[in-house]
């Protein structure tokens, strides 16, 4: 109903009310024209969980009376996320003289944007710790139901996404930080992928992915070579190799010792790796020499490395490698760009390829996980996919709209439907855009040769992680005092809960004496903290380790001491933990990774 | 037509009036809250109660029409006939907010205040 015009008037009470009305004559209104205060209250009760939720998505806003309402019943610092498609409507709800008065901005969003309701997902994570609820406003939705349609999908999409890398962060981030200071010597040798930029303007890429359907046209690469930039994921260059095609790129991004078994045994003579600085650290030695880096990852603690070994050009990652080796073709210039072996999904009932390190694995499709559903699939009928498969393709759907300068291909030949790519089978897409020879390694390597860093960045490297060890030693100090206080607090409270439970003592001088004693350690525990609190720097690069801080649930306002001192236990225990093991690493990364000569691992060792 | 009869059958609308409003009440709110479904088969019954409400009141007309031009049960009448064809338009018009105003401000309102003006049909005798 991109038609719809939508008029605004006066309620039978004198409160604004307003009618849709479509060019076919159907008009209908979004409000009461009695009371549309009362109809908000109503709709909202249906909601009983908002007293107690984070984060609330409205889809519809009409003229925000449920709005107002859903601020009225949640917490006071409940976020709310507003979707409406109607330009009018949200121009309206804006520009009211009352609204720009009475609504807490600062937590209200109102869009129609996919990115800017994925970055809400994203920042506003915390919020969403203490529970989500949907509003559906009826006569919004029937303005625009396809749109409403897709986008409810679409915010359940980024849930998950955002669900699935704070698992993953939560799980991987040590291996992350390792791999980050193992790659440092890599990195700052390395050009970055930046110098690659525009390269391949208007030539052909192949971004080859490890799907199921892989096995169907893999052959054919060897006519694609020198005719297209090929650019392989980690997981498909075993198959390609065992059919002796070499790939121009591959890209990795995996920091597991799972993703070096991939590499491990293969000798690849030519192609030039492309990894993120979490890539597990024994792959890049396997290409030693014919590297690229590129950065796809922030936190605090990537960021300052970043700031320390410069720009080395940014991938989108989306999540799954494919994702980034389709932001690398797009950074070369390439059109048009040909999927092959991006089922994401279970085409016959295979995870992968035959011919890679995970040929023989099978998805239970009998399984009656909600993890599993059905997709529309290539070449019609649906086809199995999964939620982090699915949200994938939400992904690669997302990058496909930004990009329509690019003629997008998929040529998988089977797995699942994305919008936005033109499906035809690989040897259609040969004959039709292959057909320029050119030399695309003689390329990269000069390139490669052109662009290599400056020495002096590990030198300063050096200097900077042998000034942060120091910082460290000095912040391990004050986090094992603060735990050693904490400690006596926990020590006195439980004194002061024995003698309150004997009441003959309890106003006895020992038990004064006991919460004197008490009180003054507290303060000195409260002191101890803020010092700790002001090492923000220290503090935040260590956010990778402590990532589970951030999830741990809010203490109640009512907490009692020993729920506080349980809860600074863990938090500053965590930190220091931390701390220690970022020292270290910054030790051995100097030691082992970037120092040239004994004279700065022995100038770390001298701080200790 | 016998008098018991016709007593009975205006206790019966009599009593008929409060649950109408009542429920119109109800539809208003499950329409409002988009309970859509469950809304449309309240107003299914709810027009059904009205056609025998209806056809109740024709049958007094005949009996004792005077009486019931008298109490005033014309307005109610000429009321509730000019409610139904917005109801119908708005039904048809798939226009929930409107259904659910006119419910609750139309009907519900129309019967309300039949009942406390004294329910001026019901007493005649």
């Amino acid at each position: 109903m991109a038609d719809t015009v939508i008029e605004f008037m006066e309620g039978k009470r004198g409160l604004p009310t307003a009618r849709a009305c479509h060019p076919n004559g159907v008009a209908f209104l979004l409000h009461s024209a009695h009371d549309p205060v009362a109809e908000a209250r109503r709709l909202v009760e249906r909601y009983p969980s908002l007293k107690e939720a984070g984060a609330v998505v409205c889809f519809g806003l009409g003229l925000g009376y449920h709005v107002h309402e859903v601020l009225r019943v949640a917490k006071p610092n409940v976020q709310v996320l507003v979707i409406e498609s109607h330009p009018q409507l949200r121009e309206w709800f804006q520009q009211n003289p009352e609204n720009i008065q009475s609504i807490p901005w600062e937590r209200v969003t109102i869009t129609d944007r996919e990115d800017v309701i994925k970055t809400f997902v994203y920042r506003k994570r915390e919020n969403f710790r203490d529970g989500l609820v949907m509003v559906e406003h009826p006569a919004s939705l029937r303005l625009n139901p396809e749109f409403y349609d897709t986008i409810s999908t679409r915010v359940r999409d980024y849930i998950s996404l955002l669900l699935i890398d704070m698992g993953t962060a939560q799980t991987l981030n040590y291996f992350v930080q390792e791999n980050n200071f193992a790659n440092l010597k890599a990195i700052t040798s390395d050009p970055g992928i930046s110098s690659l930029k525009g390269a391949f303007a208007g030539k052909p890429a192949v971004v080859v992915a490890a799907g199921p359907s892989l096995s169907k046209n893999i052959d054919l690469l060897a006519e694609a070579k020198n005719k297209s930039v090929i650019i392989s994921v980690g997981t498909a260059l075993k198959a390609m190799l065992a059919k002796g095609i070499h790939p121009d790129l591959v890209v990795t991004l995996d920091p597991t010792e799972l993703n070096y078994k991939l590499f491990e045994g293969l000798a690849p003579a030519e192609e030039f790796l492309c990894y993120e600085p979490q890539t597990h650290y024994k792959i890049p030695p396997i290409f030693d020499g014919r590297r690229f880096v590129f950065n796809s990852f922030s936190s605090c603690f990537t960021l300052w490395l970043k700031a320390l070994y410069g720009d080395k050009g940014y991938i989108d990652p989306g999540g799954s490698v494919a994702i980034a080796a389709f932001g690398i073709a797009c950074l070369i210039g390439a059109n048009p760009i040909v999927f092959i072996g991006q089922d994401l999904a279970f085409t016959g009932g295979y995870t992968h390829s035959k011919g890679t390190a995970y040929e023989n694995r099978k998805a239970d499709l009998t399984s009656s996980s909600m993890h599993m559903f059905e997709v529309p699939a290539i070449g019609g009928g649906k086809v199995f996919t999964m939620r982090n498969f699915h949200s994938f393709i939400v992904r690669f759907e997302e990058l496909f709209a930004q990009h329509k300068d690019r003629l997008i291909i998929d040529a998988t030949e089977g797995g699942a439907l994305k919008r936005g790519a033109k499906v035809m089978t690989f040897r259609e897409a040969i004959d039709q855009h292959f057909n320029e020879e050119f030399q695309v390694l003689k390329i990269v390597n000069e390139l490669h040769h052109k662009n290599q860093p400056d020495p002096a960045v590990r030198e300063r490297i050096i200097k900077e992680f042998n000034k942060t060890a120091r910082k460290y030693k000095g912040l391990i100090r004050k986090l094992e005092e603060t735990l050693s206080i904490a400690k006596k607090v926990e020590k006195l409270s439980n004194l002061a809960e024995k003698a309150d439970g004997k009441k003959a003592q309890a106003g006895s001088a020992l038990a004064r004496g006991n919460l004197d004693l008490l009180k003054k350690r507290a303060e000195q525990l409260n002191r101890k903290i803020k010092s700790v609190n002001a090492e923000t720097k220290l503090t935040n690069l260590l956010d990778m380790l402590t990532i589970e801080t951030e999830f741990a649930p809010p203490l109640p306002e009512d907490a009692t001491l020993k729920e506080q001192v349980k809860q600074i236990n863990a938090v500053y225990g965590l930190y220091l933990e931390s701390a220690k093991l970022m020292r270290k690493q910054m030790e051995n990364a100097v030691k082992d990774s970037l120092s040239t000569n004994g004279i700065q691992s022995a100038e770390v060792c001298e701080s200790c | 037509m016998n008098c018991d009869v016709l007593k009975d059958l205006r206790e019966r609308l009599n009593e008929l009036v409060p649950t109408l409003e009542q429920a119109a009440r109800e539809v208003a709110a499950l329409l409002q809250q988009g309970n859509v479904g469950r809304g449309l088969n309240g107003l299914h019954e709810v027009l059904e109660a009205l056609q025998y409400f209806h056809e109740g009141l024709d049958l007094l007309i005949k009996a004792d029409g005077d009486a019931l031009y008298w109490s005033g049960f014309s307005g109610l009448r000429e009321k509730l006939d000019q409610i139904y064809p917005p109801v119908f338009a708005a039904l048809e018009a798939n226009d929930m907010v409107t259904l659910a105003d006119l419910l609750e401000f139309e009907l519900a309102d129309t019967f309300a205040q039949y009942y406390s003006d004294g329910g001026l049909l019901w007493q005649t005798q």
